[in-house]
């Protein structure tokens, strides 16, 4: 209790008082004139500001833990509270409970504003600051914060979408080298196969040709025989009948003659 | 400390732009309650501060709510809930609550805080109706032994 303290005053008043009334007795009482009244009133000044200082001191005790609280607000910390806060409605009671009231706004307003930024910075967009029970500023407060938050989330959302999008086509590129590059393995490999089947190709039809011909050539013989075979059988066939036949006298009798039994064998003739 | 009450018919409803405020200790003991808690509950502010935030638990709630909230807020998240609760003179009143925790500079729990709002009317019938199946079901298996040694390992609470 300092000196300027309303304890001090309240009590210093009362004390003033009783001096004086303490002063008015004992001055009668040095003028030998005893006032029995005027001692009782003096006893009892005297007590009342005895239980005066203790209930002062009482009533103002909030107050102390009123500084304490405010000043914790003026920290920024709003989990302090008045308790113990008397039945008797008095102002001061009074006092304490709105600013409990007040604190329990701010410190609701704060924890809703600070849950709701966490959830949506962890992408739970659901979780909107909830006003019900907030008055006026505090609640429109938190309209205001919600419709922030909204657009946040939209922002993060599309830049989500933007970011998966970027993903897919860097991860189609890579995928499209890595294509490409076996696209081309395998256009390789099928034109090996091609050239391959090509020379397979072109080596059958030459061995085609080749049998082609070779057999053109057979075939060719085998003609060149038949024909040489049927004209030469003809041709025997005509001189042996034109000897035997043709020209009496001429023929067989000369051949008759020349080589006695034996036919002739004509000569080769000049086509064969 | 709980004291011996009999459940009534009674209901009090919530105010549309009102809420209950509490908070509590690490271990669930109240530290401060509003004037709207103490309207509600019936109990002084005397009587309140310093005791379990069971002396307004109703006999109608299930364990495994008040499980779901202990695990959630001692692992540092908040908890919603449609809670039943009971005032001293036997009267319920439902409400919607947002129990979060407190934390000191240094990022340790110091204690909880609670805030109430009146709850939707949808929400109380949907829950209660939960809540009754949910108390059957603990009634028959004896879900009660888990919820007390939870209680009891996690040291959050004194009864
Ligand atoms: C901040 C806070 C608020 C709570 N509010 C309530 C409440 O309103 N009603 C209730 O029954 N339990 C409430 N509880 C839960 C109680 O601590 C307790 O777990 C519950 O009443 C079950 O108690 P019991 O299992 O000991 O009977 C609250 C807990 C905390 C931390």
């Amino acid at each position: 209790m300092t000196n300027s303290s309303l304890q001090f005053k309240v009590s210093a008043l009362m004390w003033s008082f009783s001096a004086t009334m303490a002063a008015a007795t004992l001055t009668d009482l040095a003028l030998g004139e005893i006032n029995m009244p005027m001692v009782i009133f003096m006893l009892i000044v005297i007590a009342l500001s005895a239980w005066g200082q203790w209930a002062i001191r009482r009533w103002l005790a909030p107050l102390a833990k009123l500084t304490v609280v405010i000043d914790e607000v003026a920290q920024g910390k709003f989990n302090s509270r008045v308790i113990d806060i008397s039945e008797h409605k008095d102002e001061i009671s009074l006092l304490c409970w709105s600013v409990n009231d007040m604190l329990d706004q701010l410190g609701t307003f704060f924890r809703e504003q600070e849950t709701s930024f966490r959830c949506n910075s962890e992408g739970k967009f659901y979780r909107q600051a909830m006003g019900t029970g907030l008055h006026g500023g505090f609640k429109k407060g938190l309209e205001n914060q919600n419709i922030l938050l909204l657009g946040m989330a939209d922002q993060k959302r599309s830049a989500m979408r933007t970011r998966m999008l970027s993903r897919v086509h860097t991860l189609n590129t890579d995928k499209l080298l890595s294509n490409l590059f076996s696209s081309q393995q395998d256009m390789k490999v099928i034109t090996d196969n091609m050239e391959r089947l090509a020379s397979l190709a072109k080596q059958t039809r030459e061995d085609a040709d080749e049998s082609r011909s070779s057999v053109k050539d057979v075939v060719q013989r085998l003609s060149g025989i038949v024909e040489r075979r049927v004209s030469w059988i003809l041709w025997a066939a005509c001189t042996r009948w034109w000897k035997c036949w043709g020209s009496p006298g001429t023929g067989m009798m000369r051949c008759k003659t020349k080589y006695s039994m034996h036919w002739r064998v004509p000569r080769k003739p000049v086509w064969a | 400390m709980k004291r011996d009450i009999t459940p009534t018919s009674v209901e009090k409803v919530m105010r549309e732009d009102d809420f209950i405020v509490s908070m509590t200790d690490k271990t669930g003991r109240i530290t401060y309650g509003n004037r709207i808690f103490i309207e509600f509950s019936g109990y002084s502010e005397d009587e309140l501060i310093g005791t379990q935030h069971n002396i307004i638990r109703h006999p109608d709630m299930p364990r495994a709510v008040f499980n779901l909230l202990w695990s959630k807020i001692s692992n540092r998240e908040e908890c919603f809930a449609y809670v039943k609760n009971m005032a001293k003179d036997g009267s319920f009143y439902w409400v919607f609550t947002n129990v979060t925790p407190t934390f000191d500079p240094s990022g340790n729990i110091t204690g909880y805080f609670s805030v109430r709002r009146k709850p939707k009317a949808s929400g109380v019938k949907t829950a209660s109706e939960v809540y009754r199946l949910m108390l059957e079901a603990e009634k028959k298996s004896r879900a009660g032994e888990c919820h007390r040694s939870f209680h009891q390992n996690s040291g959050q609470h004194f009864e």
